[in-house]
């Protein structure tokens, strides 16, 4: 019985952490209980000398008692021992393990229920999910509970919220668990930490034993997703610990092991200028999550009608593409969906993309040369690249490039996806905010050079040591433009980038044999933010990009007008490298009308003046929402941290909302991720995830419903427990010393 | 010398402080006389010896009222008493005997040499005669019995002589003696007795059987008896015992067993042998000794 106790008794060891569990405590208990045994021996060879004349009488009493004395006192001995050896451990804080989801214990247990609410706990096995499992299981912790016990409710989402609590009313709680729903959303495993981390400082100092009790699927790509930064295991390592520290961790697996899964993983358009009466082509990206191969009937909705399916071959564990080309017949905000028949995790069975349809698409050009005749300004030729004129049969598009001069670029930009700047000579600090905000906000700025073009200015507001809006450190110009001595021509080494990925194929497109007269020596920065597109033949940059925000800027190093090259008057390259660069830029232009749940939408109206909207959500709820910042739309707002269904949200200005309005459509979908059931495995929990954190696992909760063996272990309590069995041994001790010793008769 | 004076004389306390074992005798027996409501000092026969002058506790029966109607004075009349008894004291003086405790004033062999001289005055006083023998392993000194009033310096020198320093035999001597004394005696053995409890017993039954009367004055020292000792002590041997080490506090129950089993046995055979038993500790006064003897010497008349 003794054994089995002391078997369970675990040490959180405070003398010396840095020596492990155990051995700290064990090194200074063996020190300090050699002290009884010293004192005993030293004892031993400290006496006094007497003469006596009846030996015959004490001879016998030894002889005959030899053995009993011996006895009594190594009884005496080993309690003096064990109280050492005991105090020590007590100071030691160890914890316990107990059998059962309750401790009886007249200490109060603060229970703490974590339920995972990402979207694969809606996975579906012997008619519940995963999610019905985890609240039924918390459904019986409350029931076993003490009715002191203050209870409090967790749902892991991202961010992991606070349903309820800490409350002593177990039958709110148990209400507020009955109506709990799954999420659409991924679990965060760092904001669950954090919020149990709050909880349980929520009861502030009362004397309490915590009970954290994480219910979860332990999907691995939420609690050991790729990609994830080395700061994440850091940090989750140290929420963990500090819990631990507090309280018992109980990590419930509900997940299952047969999770075969069919997800639709994303939909993209190929083009991001979608017209009225062209076809378009949409992708959609299937995966395929099971150990065989799979052929679902893919389904492609558009406004909600089904327009077109198709079958595709997956093979296990791999993702296919299923192109679909439909021909949106108006203009307006459209919705797409790429639907697979529905399976055991029905929530990512579908997605959604909202298609704005376009006549027009207008482009800004700023120019900065400007000049009476056509082709002597700075934008002209481009101008011409983008929509050549008059319009012809073979030369259609919806590309309405708008002329302004350099000093009225600013006024309306954010109607505009791409901005063009061509020679443009300097800018302002207000000109750079405005650029950095249409950047973040997803758009495109590509800039040409030219003679008007003051380096020190663009270095200083617009480069800004590589944290501005412009890819590239601007330099001397190289060449002489007017002597036409040098001539440089484009490089385009193994045509990696994806912008001039097309011109491989066509050996005749000219790119190889424009010839540049002059352009602007630029340096990448060394952060490797900056990717080089294209270089001139002695290897100096030509042609930069880089992300910044949502957006892209592009430098073009050269003028886009013929006064630096021939390129623009008399090379095949120029037309489509300037609208592979157009494109490119605006790549992800319909991404930006697409979240994911549980991010809130923003949205930028079309009018600036907008002060109140409405919406209509998926489930058919209209609201009315105002505009805090006019012209600038936040769904929901971001204080209330509420997420959202998955769907299609429609946006019109309320003040205009006639039949005849256009709304905005605004994609929300789930988190793909999600679509991965594969568990993870106690052993990848317990090295990778909480490397030496001390937490119970159970996965068989379900079969043994009566008897439940769990050991829980509780820190902080058995110190109480030995401090009662010390002093009982005190007692013991001095009882058993006078019995044994000099007062006895 | 008033009676509580007197009777001071009979703590070892305060005897210990005197010096010379006849005074010492001669106090006990005053002190332990006077503090009596009878007189011994009288005789039992008819021929008349003398006068004797009156002291207060004499009885009045013995007062000689013609001599108080011709002189006005009060005087006993004495009368020459036959000598009848002969007492043999038996002296143990072995190493054992040397023993003395830490708040005790005299060791057991000075003790036991006390209550010899004294019983030995308070014979010789009645005109008794006293023998004395003292003895370890084998017999050092002996002394015949005589009534001679001068005899009781030759008994104290005996005794003053004794040196403890031998083993103790206690049954084979008192065979011995058994064998030595022909005529019939009062045997008083003063001794620790720490011998063999079956051999003692036999030595008395021998005494015994020889028509002598015993009386066993056992002397023990208290920290005999009580084993007061607290500390880890080594206990050095006397009479060629070996050394021993051991922790008294714990052995302490077991050694009074062991020694309430050895009186109890000793007791035992002395009651089954008609022997008079009296245990002397050193710490008490000395009457009690007196009065074992005088209650014997009463019983015997």
């Amino acid at each position: 019985m003794i054994i089995n106790l002391f078997l369970a008794i675990g040490f959180a060891d405070p003398f010396f952490p840095s020596l492990g569990p155990w051995l700290g405590t064990a090194l200074l208990g063996t020190c300090l209980a050699a002290i009884p045994v010293l004192i005993h021996l030293l004892n031993k060879s400290r006496f006094i000398q007497l003469e006596w004349a009846a030996m015959t009488f004490l001879m016998a009493a030894v002889r005959k008692n030899a053995r009993r004395v011996r006895l009594q006192q190594l009884i005496l001995l080993i309690i003096r021992v064990l109280l050492i050896l005991l105090v020590i451990n007590a100071l030691a804080q160890p914890y316990r393990e107990h059998e059962g989801f309750t401790f009886q214990n007249n200490t109060r247990n603060h229970k703490i229920i974590v339920i995972d609410s990402s979207l694969s706990m809606g996975f579906q096995s012997n008619q519940e999910s995963s999610f019905e499992q985890a609240r039924n299981l918390a459904i019986r912790i409350l029931k076993e509970s003490n009715k002191g016990d203050p209870v409090s409710i967790l749902t892991m989402g991202s961010p992991a919220r606070l349903v309820n609590g800490p409350s002593y009313d177990h039958s709110m709680v148990h209400n507020q668990l009955k109506i709990l729903k799954n999420s659409y959303e991924t679990a965060d495993l760092v904001s669950t930490l954090s919020q149990i981390e709050v909880t349980l400082k929520l009861l502030g100092d009362q004397p309490l034993l915590n009970e954290v009790y994480l219910i979860s699927d332990l999907q691995k790509s939420n609690w050991l997703y790729e990609n994830r930064s080395p700061n994440y295991d850091k940090e989750v390592g140290q929420l963990a610990g500090r819990i631990d520290d507090q309280a018992a961790i109980i990590v419930l697996d509900v997940g299952q092991t047969e999770n075969e899964n069919l997800g639709v993983i994303a939909v993209s358009s190929d083009n991001p200028l979608v017209t009225p009466d062209t076809p378009t082509t949409l992708t959609g990206t299937i995966g395929n999550f099971s150990r065989k191969v799979q052929n679902p009937l893919v389904e492609l909705w558009v406004n909600q009608q089904m327009t077109a399916r198709q079958t595709v071959s997956i093979a296990p564990y791999e993702m296919a593409n299923v192109r679909f080309h439909p021909t949106f017949p108006r203009e307006g905000n459209h919705s797409v969906q790429i639907r697979i028949p529905v399976d055991q995790l029905p929530a990512d069975n579908q997605r959604w993309m909202a298609v704005p349809v376009e006549s027009q698409f207008e482009i800004l050009c700023v120019n900065g040369k400007s000049a009476g005749r056509f082709f002597q300004r700075a934008t002209s030729y481009l101008q011409t690249a983008l929509a050549p004129q008059p319009a012809s049969a073979f030369s259609s598009t919806p590309i309405r490039p708008i002329i302004v001069p350099e000093s009225r670029w600013d006024e309306a930009i954010q109607n505009y996806s791409c901005i063009f700047f061509c020679n443009v000579g300097q800018f302002t600090e207000n000109e750079f905010a405005l650029l950095k905000q249409h950047l973040q906000e997803g758009g495109a700025i590509i800039w040409f050079l030219g003679d008007q073009v003051i380096s020190e200015n663009y270095n200083r507001i617009l480069y800004r040591g590589g944290d501005g809006v412009f890819p590239v450190e601007l330099g001397n110009r190289v060449g002489d433009a007017d002597a036409m001595n040098q001539i440089f021509l484009f490089d385009p080494k193994e045509y990696e980038h994806d912008i001039i990925k097309p011109f491989q194929s066509e050996p005749r497109s000219g790119l190889v044999t424009a010839g540049v007269y002059s352009y602007i020596k630029s340096t990448l920065p060394p952060n490797q933010k900056s990717q080089l597109v294209l270089s001139y033949n002695n290897g100096d940059p030509a042609i930069i990009e880089q992300s910044i925000g949502k957006g892209r800027s592009i430098v073009v190093t050269t003028a886009a007008d013929s006064t630096w090259s021939n390129w623009p008057q008399s090379n095949p390259s120029y037309v489509p490298l300037i609208h592979q660069l157009l494109h490119y830029s605006i790549e992800d232009r319909l991404q930006k009308q697409t979240t994911q749940v549980g991010n809130p939408i923003r949205l930028l109206l079309p009018d600036p003046r907008t002060r109140q909207v409405d919406i209509l959500t998926p489930t058919g709820i209209s609201e009315s929402i105002d505009l805090s910042t006019p012209g600038v739309l936040f769904y929901p707002a971001p204080s209330l941290q509420t997420t959202v269904s998955p769907g299609i949200y429609r946006v019109q200005d309320a003040v205009s909302n006639t039949s005849s309005s256009p709304s905005i459509a605004f994609a929300v979908n789930h988190p793909e991720r999600e679509s991965d059931l594969t568990k993870l495995t106690h052993q990848e929990l317990v090295a990778q995830v909480w490397p030496g954190i001390d937490f119970v696992y159970l996965t068989d909760w379900m079969d043994n419903d009566t008897n439940q063996k769990v050991n829980i272990r509780h820190r902080g309590m058995l110190h109480e427990l030995l401090i009662y069995i010390v002093l009982a041994l005190i007692m013991a001790e001095s009882f058993l010393a006078w019995r044994f010793g000099p007062s006895y008769r | 010398m008033n009676a509580e004076t007197d009777s001071s004389y009979l703590d070892p306390e305060v005897l210990s402080r005197i010096k010379g074992l006849d005074l010492r005798a001669r106090l006990i027996v005053e002190g332990y006389v006077s503090g009596m409501h009878r007189s011994p000092y009288h005789g039992v026969s008819v021929e008349f010896a003398e006068h004797r002058e009156y002291v207060p506790g004499d009885d009045l029966r013995h007062v000689d009222w013609k001599v108080w109607g011709r002189s006005d004075k009060y005087y006993l009349k004495q009368y020459e008493e036959e000598t009848n008894l002969l007492v043999h004291m038996a002296v143990d003086t072995s190493e054992s005997m040397r023993y003395r405790s830490k708040h005790v004033s005299m060791s057991k062999l000075q003790y036991a040499e006390c209550v010899a001289a004294s019983l030995s005055y308070l014979t010789l006083q009645q005109q008794d005669s006293v023998g004395l023998t003292t003895f370890d392993e084998e017999i050092r000194k002996h002394v015949r019995a005589s009534s001679n009033a001068s005899h009781l310096n030759q008994l104290i020198h005996a005794l003053e002589q004794s040196v403890p320093e031998q083993k103790s035999t206690i049954g084979p001597i008192l065979h011995t003696l058994a064998e030595r004394l022909a005529h019939r005696e009062l045997v008083i053995i003063l001794s620790d007795l720490f011998d063999n409890p079956a051999s003692l017993i036999s030595g008395m039954q021998h005494l015994r059987h020889r028509k002598h009367d015993v009386i066993v004055f056992h002397v023990l020292d208290p920290a005999e008896i009580e084993f007061p000792f607290q500390e880890h002590t080594l206990f050095r041997g006397m009479e060629g015992h070996p050394d021993l080490l051991a922790n008294p506090a714990t052995l302490r129950a077991a050694y009074q067993t062991e020694l309430d089993q050895f009186l109890k046995e000793v007791r035992k055979g002395c009651q089954l042998n008609k022997i008079d038993y009296v245990l002397l500790r050193t710490d008490q006064p000395l009457d009690i000794a007196l009065t074992g003897y005088l209650t014997r010497r009463q019983l015997q008349k």
